[in-house]
């Protein structure tokens, strides 16, 4: 199936708001994600991970243990932007996701044994293009950004939308 | 733009600007979206050809009219369907429309116009490619498309005070653009000339369906209408809840239309008048004065809210003199005055004065557009977010968020239809899933958490990730003081007209017909130039708040 690029970015923007990212960090993840759709397979793999709470230490920098990519990147990718010493986040492989996270933030991920390194990159002009997506994909992020969607009464009906049910005059 | 300085007064504050009574009280101006793009038109020498038009003598079927453009060619795909009357409504819910629009990338050849034919009047179910750049649909004002038809066929008098009186062949209720069911993503236009400003495309779209209307309606009727009616028939729009949230999700690209009106009218307020602008200003006073008069809604509310303002509007400008206005600092003084008036008077004293100076302000349209979103500064420590917090989000701070009226309402999208509707939070469900346009909440939770928090921002939204917006938001304030509404969306009170109203006051409405505090009719491009005027030379920018041709 052929979206386009905002497509993409607005119903991976409500997919990440249907499992409960928080708002802003769910516009870095769409934005990643319609950057760079090869991560769509790894995004939806995360999606379905659950959001426990991460555990910080800022004692040398920053180490995240049980970091919730989605969530936690962001505030991984502030930190090595912002110059903190070393920024690790524990047992986690590179992914494709991860690839097009790093590319949107202009940041640098590297492997350390299990774990995952972050420093500062310098920013490469990011694409924004339509593209061709699984249609099993596509049914899947539309899955999660139903999550976001209230089902309708006759009331709200009437008294949510706004406009009149007759155009006719 | 030109590189040139100009003098000017301050800004009106933000904090007075940014409030909803004040953005529901907005007029358009010479700024406006549908005015610019106009001005292109004519500058450019822009001429409209209609190259397909397969039509029965109903008015069924299929049209396509190409427009040239800072080099490139743009087509209005149109195609027109009978309709049952039940089956036309001004929701976004509909299913079907009297006629489908699609604004196409070029001109479109035979198996384009059967692919466009197929999808166009299926709206959102269809499918749509990139060389589709808008999609839109309208509705006829079927009584006054029929009394001119009628007229027409008849050789009869046209109903022409009721022609100025709704002021429009149809009524489009949606006008799609950026990416939507599979169009072009605005990246592909945004840097060609002539569609480099906000809604240029959807514009675009509007005034060509304009055209369209004259000729359908012609075609009907069997006979022409004279140009000076022709011009008195724009474009309806219904609009509701959909139009708001993008005043909320786009605070860098709202701050750059109000600051360039907000510079506009600081430029104005120090300008030498002279005699000349003088006498225009006079003459656009009692312009206005005609356009209030022939402005009226059944909402009753908003009925005694216009009545009021032709009272204020004819005691503001009764004593008006060439020789006054041609005083030093007279557009200054009147502004001030203007300010002891309703809002509703001093924002049309802001459009009125704005009028007669293109050569001051019609470069700051080229600073409308922003592609830019907030980006976060994680480095700054959270004492110094804490100021800027202090210095410009006390309307945010001071709303007592424990009283439920503070959270009566909740914005949020229908699992149905996939539209934005607003919910009463303590007597409704959904609130669990509800869309972030609470930003003044936001804000104001920020602030109880960042009290007594040292070290960089980087640290505090690792350990309160839930803030990251508001931190956004806030930092973005500080550069871009016109980013935020600066009311609660959330609040029992609060009423989406006044959002809707200054957005399309931005692409040019006027007419403003509220149908309740969720919806309005609108009018687009009455009195705006037609594409005979174009290919004439004839067409004029003159057209601030029509007036019937008498």
């Amino acid at each position: 199936m052929n979206v386009s690029s905002n497509e993409l970015q607005m119903t991976a923007l409500k997919a990440c708001r249907g499992i409960g990212l928080p708002i802003a960090q769910a516009q870095e993840v769409a934005a990643a994600v319609a950057a760079s759709p090869q991560a769509i397979p790894d995004f939806l793999k995360y999606l379905s991970q659950p959001l426990k709470r991460a555990d910080f230490n800022f004692t040398n920098g920053v180490e995240v243990k049980n970091a919730n990519i989605l969530r936690d990147f962001a505030v991984c990718a502030d930190a090595a932007i912002s110059g903190a010493p070393s920024v690790v986040i524990q047992d986690t492989d590179k992914s494709e996701l991860i690839i097009a996270l790093a590319k949107h933030r202009g940041v640098v991920v590297n492997t350390q044994s299990k774990d995952l390194s972050i420093t500062d990159g310098t920013g490469s002009k990011l694409l924004f293009e339509r593209c061709d997506i699984d249609a099993n994909d596509w049914i899947a992020i539309g899955q999660y950004a139903a999550l976001t969607y209230v089902p309708e009464t006759d009331q709200s009906r009437l008294d949510g939308a706004g406009a009149g049910l007759s155009d006719n005059d | 733009m030109k590189d040139e300085i100009f003098p000017s007064a301050k800004l009106r504050k933000p904090n007075d600007v940014m409030r909803l009574s004040r953005m529901g009280a907005m007029f358009p101006s010479r700024l406006s979206f549908l005015r610019s793009l106009t001005r292109r038109l004519i500058e450019e020498g822009s001429t409209v050809a209609r190259g397909h038009w397969d039509m029965n003598k109903e008015g069924y079927g299929t049209a396509v009219y190409t427009i040239k453009l800072g080099g490139y060619s743009y087509s209005l795909f149109a195609v027109t369907q009978a309709l049952n009357p039940e089956m036309r409504t001004d929701r976004v819910i509909a299913e079907a429309w009297d006629a489908a629009f699609v604004l196409y990338d070029g001109v479109p050849d035979a198996s384009e116009i059967a692919r466009l034919s197929i999808n166009a009047p299926s709206q959102e179910v269809g499918r749509f490619t990139e060389k589709d750049l808008c999609l839109s649909r309208a509705n006829k004002s079927v009584r006054l498309f029929d009394q001119i038809v009628t007229s027409l066929r008849n050789g009869s008098d046209l109903p022409t005070k009721k022609i100025h009186e709704i002021g429009y062949l149809m009524r489009t209720t949606a006008v799609y653009g950026n990416g939507k069911f599979g169009i072009a993503d605005r990246n592909k236009i945004e840097s060609r000339p002539g569609l480099e400003g906000p809604f240029m495309a959807e514009m675009l779209t509007v005034w060509l369906i304009r055209t369209f209307t004259h000729d359908l309606v012609e075609h009907v009727g069997g006979a022409s209408l004279p140009d000076h009616i022709k011009r008195q028939l724009g474009i309806g729009n219904s609009t509701g809840l959909g139009m708001a949230p993008f005043l909320v999700s786009h605070p860098l690209l709202l701050h750059s239309w109000m600051i360039s009106r907000e510079t506009a009218l600081a430029r104005v307020r120090v300008a030498e008048v002279g005699s000349k602008k003088s006498k225009q200003l006079i003459d656009l006073a009692r312009r206005a004065a005609q356009h209030l008069l022939e402005w009226n809604v059944p909402d009753p509310i908003h009925q005694e809210r216009i009545v009021r303002l032709r009272e204020d509007w004819s005691t503001f400008t009764r004593d008006l003199t060439v020789k006054e206005l041609s005083e030093e600092g007279a557009l200054d003084r009147l502004l001030v005055q203007s300010t002891t008036g309703t809002e509703d008077l001093q924002e049309l004293v802001v459009s009125w004065m704005l009028e007669p100076f293109g050569d001051l302000i019609d470069g700051l349209t080229e600073c409308m557009a922003n592609p830019f979103e907030p980006t976060l500064d994680a480095s700054m420590r959270c004492d110094e977010l804490q100021c800027i917090l202090d210095e410009h989000c006390g309307y945010a701070t001071k709303v007592n968020f424990d009283d439920p009226h503070s959270t009566g309402q909740f914005w949020y999208v229908s699992e149905a239809k996939l539209e934005p509707r607003i919910g009463q939070r303590h007597s409704e469900d959904g609130a669990d899933r509800e869309s972030p346009l609470d930003i003044t909440r936001r804000i104001h939770a920020l602030n109880q958490d960042l009290s007594g928090q040292s070290g960089p921002i980087w640290q505090f939204l690792a350990l309160f990730p839930q803030h990251r917006m508001a931190v956004l938001r806030v930092q973005a304030l500080a550069q871009n003081n016109y980013s935020e509404i600066r009311d609660n969306l959330v609040d029992a009170d609060m009423a989406p007209i006044d959002m809707l109203r200054c957005k399309l006051s931005f692409f040019g409405a006027s007419k403003f017909d509220p149908k309740s505090r969720l919806w309005t009719r609108i009018t687009m491009g009455q009195g705006a130039p037609l594409a005979s005027d174009l290919e004439a030379n004839t067409a004029s920018d003159d057209w601030w708040l029509p007036v019937s041709a008498g």
